[in-house]
């Protein structure tokens, strides 16, 4: 009796808590119907910008500040603001322009890039940048001892060298008419000799030392790094100060910090993508972007049942992902009609190839040879969105005459997976490294690269490989375009993926924060120098 | 004056003496409000999760993959509107409290707060919360049992063993429970899921095996040491003695006169252990261990509910309160049990 | 008491092994390549052997045990797979973290349970007892992060008292001012409420039905008698005594903080071991620190258990150990 009234006691406790709407859903009949400031043009000048603390936050704590280590997009966010390289993208696209190389001339045959180094950059510790440091840091990754995850990345180069303090060049061993674009990416930035010789490669990973915008002064792991402006940067001081960020792996936790005002900005997770866009008072402050991605189902085109071409064409009919799209990810992502998203350059619009049809899915299984329907496993990918994923391509397939059965792995297991071939169909998706065709086409179909090398379902056409080697050697845009598109015609006539979808970058800010692009590379990519924050914010955070 | 009974009439008067026992402790615990509450909550959840198949208001063939009965065919369904009014009553109370209190009802996105169809709303993905908890019931109980059966199993004769032979085996065991005291119950565990969780056994049933597995696995020591406790005590028993000197092999005595008085501590053990267990599954759903979908379980629904605890609040609240409630029972049951059996030992 | 001091301690060496043989071999059946998690997608195969060789990868399984084993003996676990940081310097930098969010839930759990316990038992079936006994049952039997994230939204939230995540800028030793340390301690509470919570719940339920055996008996109907009051009574006479098994209980502590630690951490962010171990099994396969966490935790539980049956032999002083 006691315990019966003591649990009441306390029932009745939480009940009320919970239905006096602190739990409840948002209404918009709650909050008075707010009126956000649409960001007018403050006119603030050049000085007033400058200053104030930027808090952002991650995911998880980064692994290794050093780009000759640099994998995941959280450590490459950070790498980006530290360093420098040769070239980077135009703040917001894809287009090239110089970083520390001034200018640059490609030779005739394609195969030789020489570069002019600017004068006057320093490293953080305050020696200035030649292009023997970038020879050093070039064949620092190339060299094996080192043992870097990202040696492949210089395949194509050949030898690099410095011609004298501010001359750098590379020779090809075959003209690579990305190349200039890959030169953006993390693994090709700088670092000081010295600096790694005396900490060792690890320990530089900890205390880097770069050219870039911000330099690290404290990490605490797992908890948050400490960015401070680096006064000498040769494109001029950034405006913040200084950069916190915070180590939150919970989505909703940092959208929770976000909107008690400890966050300047962050991601929007999916339960919540309605509310904020378009209840919340920061609806107008929200910046979304196509970015290069692709996600699709693999499908083994090298076994069975996915050899036989009918049926990965049945099961193009069969599912919609489309659906999804709508429905669950509502804004953050675009249907895909082929492999290259928008925005990549040589990307063609086209319509839904296998627009959702239950029947002619039957037909073309019954036609393989399988009247009574076929089973198949899934490998997919270990996540809650995913599984809702799931959940609806199994509502699809009743009455196509597929079964599918779902085994979830994390990352790590299904990518081995897919590179031993253990799979007949796996959900994968792939983030460009950089902005061309070929880092889409060419790795994930090109039968040379089958395996590990990025074409998990094996696909062969030998007229798609014709059309793409072709296309690598080419050097004016508009034929590589022609080349690319009648490949991935090709390729999505032959179904070797499901074609899901383009996700799209999103992000929410506070209205004292400005000055942020978000382009097709991701914001990953984006140097943070360009931020700035209100001078009346500034003041008020004091 | 002294007689000397017969070695058979005594190991029959000990027989004797342990049933009435049996029927004192059961009395003893009818008094008890708390165990009898306890039993209470664990019978209808248990009942629930048989029956679930049948009650269940909505039949949903995508999201249960392991059932243990068959679950009815659409004709079927038609005959649970009796059955439901029940259910109708105990929702009707909850919104009726509920709107009473807040002035509306809960409504966002897909996922929908209280209404007719729905008695307690629906998930993230449209489905019925209700049903998924009276299916998530059964995978939850059966965690609980089928873990705590393995422990048995390799927890009792181990002790058992260990107790009666003594020396150089004794002093193994114990050792191999000392490493499994060593650690975290549910750090173990944790590990355990984690790495394993990919492996072919990882996978079946949907990972409930790997859980029942896990589970079992780590359980064992605490039995083995009760066991242990009980054999040593009553090992210098008369009628033991009697038996050996009868000429009943070690296996015998052991099975017959002396395990079946370590029963009890087992018992009060195994229930407050099936509650540490659905609460230790709970976590390894938090963590994304455990089973993947289709199965349900009450631990996976608070996961995933977890995410729109801003949005749905009451996808959130069903699974937590249904696990605490549950718990809540075998604790009571288990306590209950403990002071029906020996008074004395009141902790 | 030295020698069985040494001799527990000589015991637990095995033990320690065998934790060590265990998570090798688990570690060691584990499907899924850290290798391959570290490089990402679309790596040739050379690069991947390269990697492998250089960590120590290659190598036969029992080789691999005995350099395990090996370093460990001289704390040295080896080196994290995530950033190449020694795993030893890692564990230490996060330890504090854990160590005063465990300290602060004992602490706090301590301070609630045995007094509320007490005035449990000594006002037995008032309200004071039905709502203490009421909490104390959703206290062990509701799902850890259940209570924890309907706590952290009701006061951190809703009311807004506390904030929900974080350990907060500046850790309480690194305070250089009053305002600083009250800030930094504004962060503990809701953490190390949560963490505490089952725990406290248990001592509760125990210091009371414990305490509640102890009045009953003979020498406190005689103290009564006597005529000493009711406060002396209570707590020169019932408390010593009802305490003893407390003891016991609160010295498992560990173990069971240990497993709450891991959910807590997670939930509200806080940079500790917890998270730490989450990290390196969900997220990286990172073996070396699996190993290292899970001796070091092996070895602070029987050093603990140790501990407390010293105490135990100090308190209660018909305890013998031969």
């Amino acid at each position: 009796m006691r315990t019966i009234k003591s649990l009441v006691v306390v029932l009745l406790f939480v009940w009320i808590i919970s239905s006096t709407g602190c739990l409840q859903p948002e209404k918009p009949v709650e909050e008075p119907p707010v009126t956000p400031v649409k960001p007018e043009k403050v006119e603030v000048s050049e000085e007033d910008k400058y200053g104030g603390t930027l808090r952002i936050a991650i995911g998880t704590d980064p692994k290794r500040l050093d780009p000759a280590f640099s994998t995941d997009t959280v450590t490459g966010r950070i790498v980006q603001q530290l360093f420098n390289g040769l070239v980077q993208f135009k703040p917001g696209s894809t287009e090239i322009i110089p970083d520390l190389a001034e200018s640059w001339e490609i030779s005739e045959d394609g195969k030789v890039y020489t570069f002019k180094i600017r004068r006057g950059v320093k490293f953080h510790n305050g020696r200035e940048v030649t292009a023997h440091d970038f020879e050093y840091s070039f064949k620092r990754v190339m060299d094996p001892e080192t043992a870097s995850p990202r040696a492949n990345f210089y395949e194509e180069v050949e030898e690099v060298k410095a011609v004298d303090d501010y001359t750098f060049q590379i020779k090809l061993k075959r003209p690579f008419a990305p190349f200039i674009s890959k030169l953006a990416y993390s693994c090709f930035f700088v670092v000081p000799r010295e600096e790694v010789e005396r900490l060792g490669d690890a320990g530089f990973g900890e205390r880097p030392v770069g050219t870039g915008p911000f330099i690290l002064k404290e990490w605490k792991h797992d908890d948050r790094l400490i960015l401070v402006a680096n006064e000498d940067y040769y494109a001029g001081r950034p405006y913040l100060d200084k950069i916190v960020v915070r180590v939150i792996p919970e989505p909703q936790t940092a959208l929770l910090e976000f909107e008690n005002g400890n966050l300047d900005l962050t991601g929007i997770p999916v339960a919540e993508w309605e509310r904020i866009t378009q209840r919340s008072k920061w609806k107008d402050y929200v910046i979304t972007s196509p970015t290069l991605n692709v996600f699709y189902i693999g499908l083994h085109c090298q076994k069975k049942p996915f050899k036989d071409v009918r049926v990965r064409r049945a099961l193009s009919y069969a599912l919609d992902p489309g659906v999804i799209v709508d429905t669950i990810l509502k804004g953050r992502a675009v249907r895909a009609t082929g492999v290259l998203p928008p925005g990549m350059p040589c990307y063609k619009e086209r319509p839904t190839p296998y627009p959702r049809n239950p029947e002619k899915a039957k037909q073309l299984l019954k036609e393989a040879g399988y009247p009574d329907g076929l089973e198949f496993t899934l490998i997919s990918y270990e996540s809650p969105d995913q599984q809702q994923f799931n959940e609806v391509y199994l509502e699809q397939l009743k009455g196509t005459g597929f079964k599918m059965r779902i085994e979830q792995r994390d990352f790590g297991t299904l990518t081995e997976l897919v590179d031993k071939g253990d799979v007949e169909a796996y959900t994968l998706g792939w983030i460009a490294d950089y902005p061309d065709p070929e880092n889409f086409l060419q790795v994930l179909l090109h039968s040379k690269n089958w395996g590990p090398a990025g074409n998990g379902v094996r696909y062969k056409n030998e007229e798609v490989d014709r059309l793409l080697d072709q296309a690598v050697l080419e050097t004016d845009m508009e034929k590589r375009c022609e080349l690319y598109q009648k490949a991935e015609d090709i390729i999505i006539s032959e179904a070797p993926w499901i074609f899901t979808w383009h996700r799209i970058d999103s992000l929410v800010h506070q209205p004292w924060v400005h000055g942020i692009h978000l382009g097709p590379m991701g914001f990953n990519q984006e140097r943070l120098n360009t931020i700035w924050l209100d001078p009346s914010h500034r003041e008020q955070e004091k | 004056m002294y007689r000397r009974e017969s070695l058979e009439i005594r190991i029959e008067k000990a027989r004797q003496r342990r049933t009435s026992m049996f029927r004192l402790t059961l009395r003893r615990m009818m008094r008890n409000r708390n165990a009898v509450l306890g039993l209470g909550i664990v019978t209808t959840v248990s009942l629930l999760a048989i029956a679930a198949p049948i009650i269940a208001p909505k039949e949903d063939s995508s999201f249960q993959r392991f059932r243990l009965l068959p679950s009815p065919t659409q004709q079927d369904l038609s005959n649970t509107q009796e059955r439901g009014v029940i259910f109708s009553l105990i929702g009707n109370t909850y919104s009726y409290v509920r709107v009473l209190v807040s002035g509306e009802s809960g409504d966002v996105d897909i996922s929908k707060g209280l209404d007719s169809e729905h008695l307690l709303g629906t998930d993230h993905l449209g489905r019925d919360i209700l049903s998924r908890i009276v299916w998530g019931a059964q995978i939850s109980l059966l965690v609980g049992v089928v873990s705590q059966a393995i422990a048995c199993l390799i927890g009792v004769p181990l002790g058992a063993i260990s107790g009666y032979y003594g020396g150089k085996i004794d002093h193994l065991v114990m050792r191999l429970a000392d490493i499994m005291f060593s650690f975290p119950f549910l750090l173990f565990a944790i590990v355990m899921v984690a790495v394993l969780g990919d492996t072919c056994v990882g996978r079946a049933w949907g990972g409930l095996l790997l859980v029942f597995l896990v589970l079992g696995v780590i359980g064992w020591a605490p039995k083995a040491r009760l066991v242990r406790a009980s054999v040593l005590s009553i090992k210098e028993e008369e009628y033991v003695e009697a038996a050996r000197a009868m000429g009943a092999s070690n296996t015998r005595i052991i099975v017959s006169h002396i395990l079946p008085n370590c029963l009890s501590p087992i018992i009060v053990h195994t229930s407050l252990a099936m509650a540490s267990a659905i609460l230790v599954e709970a976590a390894l759903s938090f963590f994304g261990l455990g089973v993947s979908p289709p199965t349900v379980t009450w631990g996976s629904m608070l996961a995933s509910a977890r995410q729109y605890m801003r949005t749905a609040p009451h996808m959130f609240m069903a699974p937590g309160l249904a696990i605490t409630i549950t718990v809540f029972g075998f604790n009571l049951l288990g306590d209950g049990l403990r002071d029906a059996i020996d008074p004395r030992l009141k902790k | 008491m030295l020698r069985y001091v040494i001799r527990r301690f000589l015991m637990g060496i095995p033990v320690l092994l065998g934790v060590s043989v265990v998570v090798f071999i688990l570690t060691q059946v584990a499907p899924g390549d850290p290798i391959r998690l570290m490089v990402g997608q679309a790596a040739d195969p050379e690069t991947i052997a390269n990697i492998r060789e250089k960590w120590g990868l290659d190598k036969d399984p029992l080789t691999q045990y005995f350099i395990f084993v090996r370093d460990a003996i001289k704390l040295d676990f080896g080196v994290s797979f995530r950033n190449g940081q020694p795993v030893l310097d890692l564990i230490l930098e996060r330890i504090p973290a854990t160590a005063y969010l465990g300290i602060a839930a004992i602490l706090i759990s301590i301070a609630i349970s045995i007094p509320l316990g007490v005035l449990s038992a000594v006002h037995q079936n008032t309200i004071v007892d039905n709502t203490s006994m009421g909490l104390a049952i959703v206290g062990i039997s509701a799902p850890v992060y259940f209570t924890a994230l309907l706590l952290q939204w009701f006061f951190g939230l809703h009311l807004g008292w506390f904030p929900v995540s974080g350990i907060g800028d500046v850790r309480p030793w690194e305070a250089t001012n009053i305002g600083e340390l009250v800030e930094s301690l504004r962060y503990l509470v809701l953490p190390a409420i949560v963490l505490g919570y089952p725990n406290a719940a248990m001592i509760t339920r125990l210091t009371r039905s414990s305490m509640l055996e102890v009045i009953r008996q003979d020498y406190i109907m005689v103290a009564r008698a006597k005529g000493l009051r009711e406060r002396t009574v209570i707590y020169r006479h019932a408390l010593r005594n009802a305490l003893i098994p407390v003891v016991t209980i609160v010295g498992l502590q560990f173990t069971l903080l240990v497993g709450g630690a891991v959910v807590t951490e997670t939930i509200f962010n806080w940079p500790g071991m917890g998270r730490m171990i989450i990290d390196a099994l969900i997220s990286n396969r990172d073996y070396a620190m699996i190993r290292a966490i899970t001796l070091i935790i092996a070895a602070t539980v029987v050093f603990l258990n140790i501990v407390v049956d010293v105490l135990y032999a100090l308190i209660d002083p018909r305890i013998q150990y031969s």
